[in-house]
Parts: structure tokens; sequence; C-alpha cells
């Protein structure tokens, strides 16, 4: 870790505790839990965000759909019989095949144009499975069940935290902590690096920069799946689209928050952007902002950030 | 353009709108018998004048109609009065959300939408005086400016005689506005009075959501319950929903013990913190107006935190089986009002429904509560066209619609005009879920219970 | 001393450098062009007259479509930069028209004006308080902005007139459907020469070069802060004007019709129209504008796709929804130029030249290392 980012560190610290006294004093503490809890939903599809921005430099508009036909496939095979266990198998492996298409069929092909069409892209992509979910199921709810079902297992501050939702946030801790360390240890994780800063030379040392595209697209939906299928079922239903309107933006909020560069960053930026839109919700001072509060808030923050510290908290400057 | 919304799902709007169906009992011919319920007097419903009947001089409510002489009233036949009326035809137009939130479900809308034309035409075509009725149907999208432009298009392009609102408040007031400005008659379920009570060819055939405010009331002390949370979507529409539930409070002697508006897109961590504070307010009871989404997403989150109230509100989305199909078992505690009864009782209302229905729908459609919605509007709307009578324009529909005693089609209760208070609902029924039947639904409860 | 001419040289210019002639059609290729002009003429200026008034709604729509795309150009195919909020932009026009009009009681022309204004003004703003903001980073911001103006802005009860929306009538003069859709098509017109002239000018080409490397611009004296303002003024205002044109069509504005999903709509039509070619984008904004309604009557189709009824029927609404990111990726992938790269030829041959098949405009030269 270098200075800037030892220096990011301790601002985050910085606002995390500021944060934490400010809302005890107001009496908000509940607001804490809620904002963690959420949060790690969003932190998780920012992993998978940071993931693709590190190795393709691309914002992946598609994140959430990756999840979204997770979910869908959850609860076609779960509501045909199939065992709970197997039906999340099932939603992982579809989402790493809508993810491995995606690399092949829009991504590779685009491989020298400019980001911004890459991004358009991807936000096609997104597009076109939001319309087929919306078709198929008449652009009506459906329910999801939960893999565990209990509901309480702890209570802080009065917010009762279930068994599910422990799940997600163990899971996205994890999987911080191993990611960052496949990219800085592993040999692997390098070489996505430097095939994503030196292509040519990545091609030059026998690495096929083609097959780590694909590796990195098909981890990246396996990383979007798990946060719909562990994040969910814990609102007992999903919409079509459900998982770009209600994730993918404050994913991206999270992912700028905390380092577009910084898969430790996508983490704490998530925990940090649930807490920024708890708040914002139930705050007083923000109700009465017309239509929306949190809206206007994130966005506020979106800005102030990329404004002052465009590297985020963890990540590196450009 | 389409506009896609994606997370809410809005749906009790459509669905009141559906059910806006008048329910015309003018008449001998074919009213079906009063329920054993209490039925309602001829009340206007809470917040508007005198009661019921203004007949008019030369407006006959008990005899057969009258079929020749025109209803005298206030409205005057203008430029295409008889548009949409033909010698074998009449057009109505229906917009409701398709895509867009609160969408409904096509396919039930797509087959519901014809049932009880086909049914009449077929069993008593007289009462049409040899008419068909071709129902038009577009989808709004969910916005009101999308709203306008399909009602123009049913009126311009596809010749509607009559306008219907499927579903949201902003889409009805908003299309109200255009077909009062050009005389079309436009009718939908009750949902909110602020901008559409001065309206001229607007008319509501079930209670709007402030007139069911004291309905709720009545429902939370049959259950015992004396303090409530209540929860609204934070948009003007709702204001006067919000008005209404303080004043019936007082007047019930009950109070609002925690208050809170929530946004139409309200996020997992908004829905998260209005439970938490209901929780922690204790409140046994929460009264809400927002979308079935919202609705299933706070009782999940509900749930989750081990508090389950009754959740109780007006309105007819958040009371279709839909809502338990998707949102069981964190639902279960849920009751509402709506202007139908759920199929478990409508059979001893109109058996003609369900045998309609496996005459005339496709196999693989069975008799659904949103077909059952579009099947009472249809009924009333069809009691209300054979009232007017065989010389049928739109002035006489309406001085038919203001002069006559009222519409009784047996599901819906009675729907009563008068001059000056187009909101007609006079009643409604209370719908609690249960999510151990098989399949999931609600339960019809209580049935036709009175406003006022 | 002899001189050497090439067979293609006159006698007369025996001494000058050999030259070609331009290009000159025949008769009978003026003939067809003049046909072809004609045709087009027709179908825009003649057919709406046979048409019924709701039918002729449509195409304003796509006028007004075809504005918001031309204006969207300028961000994304002039200077490069992505705006995923665009239907803020058209929103706060149509909404200052409609408040102005209808709650003021101005005239429609100084409800226009105000769009403008208002238009370029908000963009402006937005451009210059994220000018430090490149590339991926800006698009995120345009995109929570656009959220922003959705459920906050457009939310001002005062400002925008609550659920229903604010109703916007039409001017006096216009008032029939015919009659509006040729005053979009004027105004049409001149955001088109507007945009012709505004790129054949200095400025114009600064923009150019800003998309191709800022960093290489500023070296040529470019004051790349002050294009990049320009550029959202002209952008912010183009988008204005569509908004109020809209908003008096429609004789309705409501906040919810801004979403998200319009914005990527937007992009949408943009992108598959053609980036930097006007009649590419005038194309592509009429036709997304009037998929729906092309796939309501073009005789057969909506049967066509009603016969999908597995799981559920293929409407034209689900239909547009899913044609529309479809073309957009085909197009992205396999036809970067859009529908104005693909016409190019034809648009050549129109305007006097060779029809030349494999005419695909100047060559583009990416730069990609530009990493957001």
């Amino acid at each position: 870790m270098n200075d800037q980012q030892r220096r990011g560190l301790v601002i985050g610290l910085a606002i995390a505790i500021v944060l934490i006294a400010v809302l005890w004093l107001m009496d908000q503490e509940q607001s804490i839990v809620i904002g963690i809890v959420s949060g790690s939903a969003y932190g998780l599809v920012a992993l998978g965000l940071v993931l693709i921005y590190k190795s393709s430099g691309v914002f992946n508009f598609a994140q959430g759909e990756f999840g979204g036909v997770a979910i869908c496939t959850l609860y076609l095979l779960h509501s045909s019989g199939v065992p709970y266990g197997l039906s999340v198998l099932g939603a992982l492996l579809a989402g790493m095949l809508f993810g491995f298409l995606t690399e092949r069929i829009v991504i590779r092909p685009l491989f020298e144009a400019p980001r911004v069409i890459v991004l358009v892209a991807t936000a096609g992509v997104a597009l076109l499975a939001i319309a087929l979910q919306q078709w198929l199921f008449d652009n009506q709810g459906r329910p999801i069940a939960r893999a565990f079902p209990q509901r309480d297992r702890i209570t802080i501050f009065g917010v009762q935290v279930s068994d599910q939702r422990l799940w997600l946030i163990g899971t996205l801790a994890v999987l911080a902590v191993v990611l960052g360390l496949f990219f800085t240890r592993t040999n692997l994780g390098l070489a996505i690096i430097g095939a994503s800063q030196e292509p040519t030379a990545t091609e030059l040392v026998g690495i096929s920069v083609r097959r780590l595209s694909t590796f990195t697209w098909v981890l990246a939906a396996l990383l979007g799946a798990l946060a719909a299928v562990i994040a969910v079922p814990e609102t007992g239903q999903f919409t079509p689209g459900v998982m770009t309107a209600g994730y993918l933006i404050p994913a991206f909020t999270a992912a700028v928050l905390g380092g577009m560069t910084s898969l430790p960053g996508a983490f704490v930026g998530g925990l940090l952007v649930g807490i920024i839109y708890a708040v914002a919700s139930s705050a007083e001072i923000f109700q009465d902002i017309p239509g929306t509060p949190s809206t206007l808030v994130v966005f506020l923050v979106l800005l102030g950030v990329l404004i002052v510290r465009p590297q985020g908290l963890l990540g590196k400057p450009a | 353009m389409k506009s896609v919304r994606l997370l809410p799902l809005l749906v009790p709007i459509a669905l009141v709108a559906a059910s806006c169906g008048q329910k015309a009992g003018v008449a001998g011919s074919e009213s079906v018998d009063v329920p054993v319920a209490p039925a309602p007097e001829t009340t206007a419903p809470a917040g508007t004048d005198a009661p019921g009947v203004t007949s008019a001089p030369g407006a006959d409510t008990t005899a057969p109609p009258d079929t020749e002489a025109p209803a005298a009233g206030p409205f005057v036949p203008g430029d295409g009065d008889t548009d949409g009326v033909s010698d074998d035809e009449i057009v109505i137009g229906i917009h409701a959300p398709v895509t867009g939130a609160s969408p409904i479900p096509q396919t039930s809308f797509d087959i519901g939408k014809d049932i009880y034309w086909q049914f009449l035409v077929e069993s008593a075509p007289e009462q049409l005086f040899g008419r068909n009725v071709r129902v038009v149907f577009r989808d709004d999208t969910f916005n009101p400016q999308q709203a306008v432009q399909v009602c123009r298009e049913m009126v311009e392009d596809e010749g509607a005689f009559m306008l219907v609102g499927g579903g949201g408040a902003d889409q009805i007031t908003a299309c109200a506005q255009y077909a009062s400005e050009n005389g079309i008659p436009y009718l939908s379920a009750g949902v909110n009075e602020e901008g559409l009570a001065d309206l001229e060819s607007y008319f509501a055939t079930t209670l709007t959501y402030s007139a069911q405010a004291p309905l709720l009331m009545a429902q939370l002390q049959e259950r015992g319950i004396t303090e409530f949370g209540l929860v609204v979507f934070d948009t003007p529409s709702f204001d006067e929903f919000v008005a209404a539930v303080g004043s019936a409070a007082e007047e019930a002697g009950l109070t609002i013990g925690y208050e809170t508006r929530i946004s139409k897109t309200a996020a997992e961590p908004e829905q998260l913190s209005v439970v938490q504070a209901l929780k922690e307010s204790g409140m046994e009871a929460v009264v809400l107006n927002t979308s079935p989404v919202v609705f299933i997403g706070l009782a999940n989150q509900g749930l989750n935190q081990s508090y389950t109230p009754i959740w109780m509100g007006p309105g007819v989305t958040s009371g279709l089986n839909a809502v338990t199909n998707f949102g069981c078992p964190a639902v279960e505690t849920g009751v509402f009002l709506s202007p139908t009864p759920n199929l478990d009782v409508i059979d001893s209302l109109d058996p003609d429904f369900k045998t309609a229905y496996a005459q005339f729908a496709p196999a693989d459609a069975p008799a659904d509560d949103i077909g059952l919605q579009l099947w009472s509007l249809n009924k009333a709307i069809g009691l209300m066209l054979e009232a007017t009578g065989e010389d049928l324009g739109r002035a006489a529909f309406m001085n038919t619609l203001v002069t006559s005693e009222g519409f009784d089609n047996g599901i819906y209760a009675p729907v009563e005009f008068t001059v000056d208070d187009h909101f007609g609902g006079t009643g409604a029924h209370v719908l609690d879920a249960d999510c151990t039947a098989d399949p999931k639904q609600f339960k019809t409860v209580e049935q036709f219970v009175g406003a006022g | 001393m002899a001189v050497v001419t090439t067979p293609d040289t006159p006698p007369e210019t025996a001494t000058a450098p050999p030259t070609k002639q331009p290009f000159r059609p025949s008769a009978l290729g003026w003939v067809g062009r003049g046909l072809l002009w004609a045709a087009v003429a027709a179908l825009v200026l003649v057919l709406p007259l046979s048409r019924p008034g709701s039918d002729v709604r449509e195409y304003t729509t796509g006028a007004c479509f075809a504005v918001v795309a031309l204006s969207l150009n300028v961000l994304l195919g002039y200077v490069g930069q992505i705006s995923l909020g665009h239907a803020a932009f058209v929103g706060i026009g149509a909404f200052t028209s409609a408040y102005l009009v209808t709650v003021q009681g101005q005239s429609f022309w100084v409800g226009v004006l105000a769009a403008t204004a208002i238009g370029g003004a908000q963009a402006l703003v937005l451009g210059g308080v994220s000018l430090r903001i490149r590339g991926l980073y800006f698009a995120l911001v345009t995109l929570s902005y656009g959220l922003v103006a959705e459920q906050n802005i457009f939310q001002i009860q005062e400002f925008t007139g609550g659920g229903a929306g604010q109703r916007a009538l039409k001017p006096d003069w216009f008032e029939s459907e015919w009659r509006y859709y040729y005053l979009c098509l004027a105004f049409l017109a001149v955001v088109l020469y507007v945009d012709w002239r505004m790129m054949r000018s200095k400025s114009g080409r600064a923009l150019l070069a800003l998309r191709e490397n800022p960093r290489v611009a500023s070296t040529f004296g470019i004051n790349v802060r002050l294009a990049m303002l320009f550029a959202f003024v002209v952008s912010g205002a183009m988008a204005g004007l569509a908004g109020a044109l809209l908003a008096h069509g429609d004789e309705s504005v409501s906040a919810s019709y801004w979403s998200f999903s319009l914005s990527l709509f937007f992009v949408t039509m943009t992108v598959v129209g053609g980036l930097r070619s006007r009649a590419g984008l005038v194309i592509g904004g009429a036709f997304f504008a009037l998929l729906p309604y092309l796939i309501h009557k073009i005789p057969g189709l909506e049967d066509l796709l009603a016969k999908v009824d597995d799981p559920v029927k293929l409407t034209p609404e689900y239909a547009t929804l899913i044609i529309a990111p479809l073309l957009l990726l085909l197009n992205v992938i396999r036809f970067p130029g859009g529908i104005g790269q693909q016409i190019r030829p034809v648009q050549r041959w129109m305007t006097g030249h060779r029809f030349d098949r494999h005419d695909h405009g100047p060559k583009e030269v990416q730069i990609t290392d530009v990493r957001a």
C-alpha cells in the first residue's frame, strides 16, 4: 500500500468514525446497521465493476444483469421443483454463461474501440437482458425463497440481521480480500493487470490476452450472480430489471467512492454508500428535499468525490 | 416513447381503474339481487353532498327503461356526440399500464376486457339494442404524458365513444382532463378527488381513496386497534388521502402513532428504515397507500425484523391475488378494501362470471381477479348503456348517469351519481390475505361495507 | 520542347500538372437524383397531409427526437463525451416551456426561447462543474444527474404541476396537428443548419480535435475548457428546444417520462443513427421514435409478432424493448458508423457525386490510449 492509499485509508476511517458519532448523537444508530446490511449488496456488485475496470478499462453496465440472469434462473429452477442448492448452482452457472457470451460476442470485437463505445455496448447488453426478463414474466414480480431461513440471528441497535445477510457480508469481505490478494500476489492476477495496460507486451511473453479477458469477465459475472443470489432473496421478491434499477447505480457510486481500481475499496465503498442511503432516507434534515432525497444526496456525494479526490478512498491516482 | 420503469409495480391503480365499472342497477332489467350484507343506503360517499338521487324530470328510474325518451340533464350534445356509436357497434377505449411501473399482466387484461361483452351479446343482445361492444386497449406505460397520447389516439383514431382509465391516479387525472375538455365520458375506479372533482365528464365508479378512510377506521376498530401507523407515497396526489385519514381517525377516536411518506422509488435502505421506525413505534397496524411492490417490500422487511403488523389499505391493486402470489408469506397479515370481492364468493353474487369465462376464454386462461374487475366494470357500463336507451350519444349517456337512481350490478356496491357529485362509489368489500390457501389468494371477509 | 501530357488532361491545361475533372452527373443522373429528392420530400412533407392526426403526432415526435439525436451527437459524436442523463436536458426544456406557457401565461415563442436558454444554461453548469471529470466518470455523473432531475427537480410541484403533469397547449396558428408538424420540421431544419455551420467554423473543428485527443488539441492552442463548455451549451440548448417542442406536441409533460431508460434510449438512437452524420442522426431519431408505430402499421407485422405467444404475447411494446438494444449491439459491433455510414453512398450521390458503394466517410483514426 503506497502513501496515497494509506492517506485514503485514514480519510476513510475518519469519515466512518465521524459518521458513526454523528448518527449516535442523532439517535440514528440503526442507520449504520441498515447501511451496512444493504451496502454489502452494493459492495458485492461493485467488486465485479472494479474487477472489469481493472482488467478491461471498461465501466460494465451489464454487471447488474449478470445477477439478473442468475436470479431469474434461480426462480425458474426452484419453482419447477429443483432443490434450492442445485438451483443456486444453476443460477451461478447461468450468470457465468451470460458473462462468457457477453465477452465473446460484444467485448472481444470492441477490443480497440474507445472505452465510451464499450460502455454503450454493455448498456445495450443490460437493456436486452432486462427486456427479455420483462417479456418472460409479463413485467410482473416473482417471489424468491431464501437460502437460510433464520431471520434474527443477531440484533444490533434494534435491527435484526438474518443469516442470509450475514452470509452476504461474509462473502463480500472474503472475496474482497481474496481478490485483492489475487491481483497483487498471484501470477495470474498480475498478468491480468499487465494485459490491461500493455496488451502487446503481454502477448509477447506468451500470455493469451484473449483467454485472460474471458477469464475476468466470467469471474465478474460470477460475482454479479453471487450478489443477486444472496442479496435478492432477503427482500423476498424480484422484479424484472431490479438488479440494474436497484443495485447497479449505488454500486457504481460505491466503486467510485472506494476507488475504481481498488477491490478492498469496493467493499468499503459499498458499506459507505449503504449508510449514506440509509441516512438520506431517514434523517429529518433531508426530508424536505422534493422527491426522493437519497437520489440527490448520492449525486452530490458522487460529484464531490470526483472533484475532490477522483481516485476514491483507496484507489490509485490515474 | 415507452419509458421502462422497472422497480415499483404500482398495480393498485391499474385495477382500481379497471374496476371502475358503473354499477348500473337502473330498473328491473336483470339486476342482480342485492346480497345479504347490509346494502348501503343511497348516501353519497364521505365528503360529498346530498344523498344520491336527484331524479330530474323525465328520468325514469324504477320502471323498465324507457328506451325512447332521452334523459334530461345538464349535458348538451356537441360535435361528435355520436362518435363511436353506430348501429352495430359501440367503441370503448381503455388505457392501462402494461409496460412501465406498476404494470398489469397483459394476458389477463387482454382476455378479460372482452368476456363480458361476448357473454352479453350472446345471452341478452337486446340490452344493447343489437349493438356489439368493441373494446380498444392501449398501453399508457404508466406515464401521464403517454396516457393523454393514447387517449387521444383511441378517440381520434379508433373512434372511441367513451374512455376508461385502467390504472394509475396520475394517468387517470391526465386523461380525464383531456376527456373533459372534449366532452368525452371518462370512467375510472375511484382514486383521488383533487384534480378530478371539477371535471365535467369524469365519473368515478368506486370509492375514492379518501372516501375509504372511514371504512379503514371501522376495520381497525373491529380488530380492536386504537393506534396505528400511516405510510403513504410521497406524491402530491396522495396528500388528500393523508388528510382524509387524519380526519377519519379523529372522528373514530383513533390515533396515528407514527406517520411517514415513502418515495415511490424507495430502495431497500429506505424501506428498512421505515420498517425499523414502525417497529420501534410499536404500531400493531399500519395503513398504507403505496404500490404492491413497495407494500411487499415493506412486508418482507417487516418479516425480517419480526415485525408483522396488520397491513391495511384502500384501493384495488394491493388486494389482488398477484400480491399473494409473490408476497406470501410476508403479506399474510394484509387486509385491503376492494370494489369487487374476490373469486371465492363470486359464484354467489354472479354465477355468470365463471361460466362465461369457461365458455369464452381460451383453455389456458382461467378466470382470475383481474378478469373479475373487468367483468364488473363492463357489466356496470352495460347497465348504463342500457339505461341510456337506443338513442345513444355522449350527452345522453352522461345525463343518464347523473339522473339515474343508481346502477347496481351486484358485484360493486351500487354506483350513484348526481349532477354535482361524480364520485359514484358507495361501498367496498374487505379482502384478507390467506397464504395458507392453495392457490394463495385473498379471501373476501366482508361484503358491501358501506361508506358513512 | 514537347510537353508531356497525360491522356486525361484537356489540351488547354497541357502545361499544368494533370488534374482530374470534377465529377459531373449526366443529364440522366440529374433526373435520377431529382426524383429521389422529390421522393424524400414527398415522404416528409406531403405524406403527412393524408394521414390522421394521431399519426401526424407520431411524426412530430419523430422530428423532435431527431433534434435530440443531433443534440446528443454534439457531446457524443463531436466531443466524445457521453451523456447518460440526456433525458434531463430535454425534460428541463419541456417543463420550462410548459410552466411558462400554462402557469405564467407566456406565449409559445417565449416558452421555446426560454427552454432553449435554460437547457443551455443547465448544461453549462453541469459541464462547468464536471470539467475535471473525464470520460467514463463523467458518464456516471450524467447518469446520476439524470436521476436527480427525474426524482428531485421534476418533483418540485410549483414548477412541474404535481402528479398528472403540466399541460402545454399548442400555440395559436399551429393548433392543428399538421401545422405543428411543419413547425417542428422547420425547427429541425434550423437546428441542422446551425449544426452544419458550427462544424464548418473554427469552433467546430476545435471540438473534433478535442475528441481525438484533448492533450494534443491543447498544444494547438485550443482552449480545451472553453471548447468543452461551448459544446455543452450547444448540446443543452438543442435538447431544451426539443423538449419544448415535445411538450407542446404531446400537450402534457410529466416527470416520470424522463427516466433513465429514456436516456439510454436516446443514446441508442444516436449511436444507431450514426455519430457525426446528420442524415443518419435524423433518420435514427425518427426511426426509433416511430418504432412502435411502425410495428402497429406495417400490415401483418403485429400479427406475426403475436404468434409468439409463449410465454407471453409479444406486443409491439415488448418488441420495441427487445429490438432497440439488439440494433444497438449490432450497430456497435458490426456497423460502427450506424445508419449514417450505410446511407453515405446514397447521400453522396444525392448531392451530386459519383455513387461509390465503398465510400464510408473519412477514415476514423481511433486513439485508444485514453483510458477514462
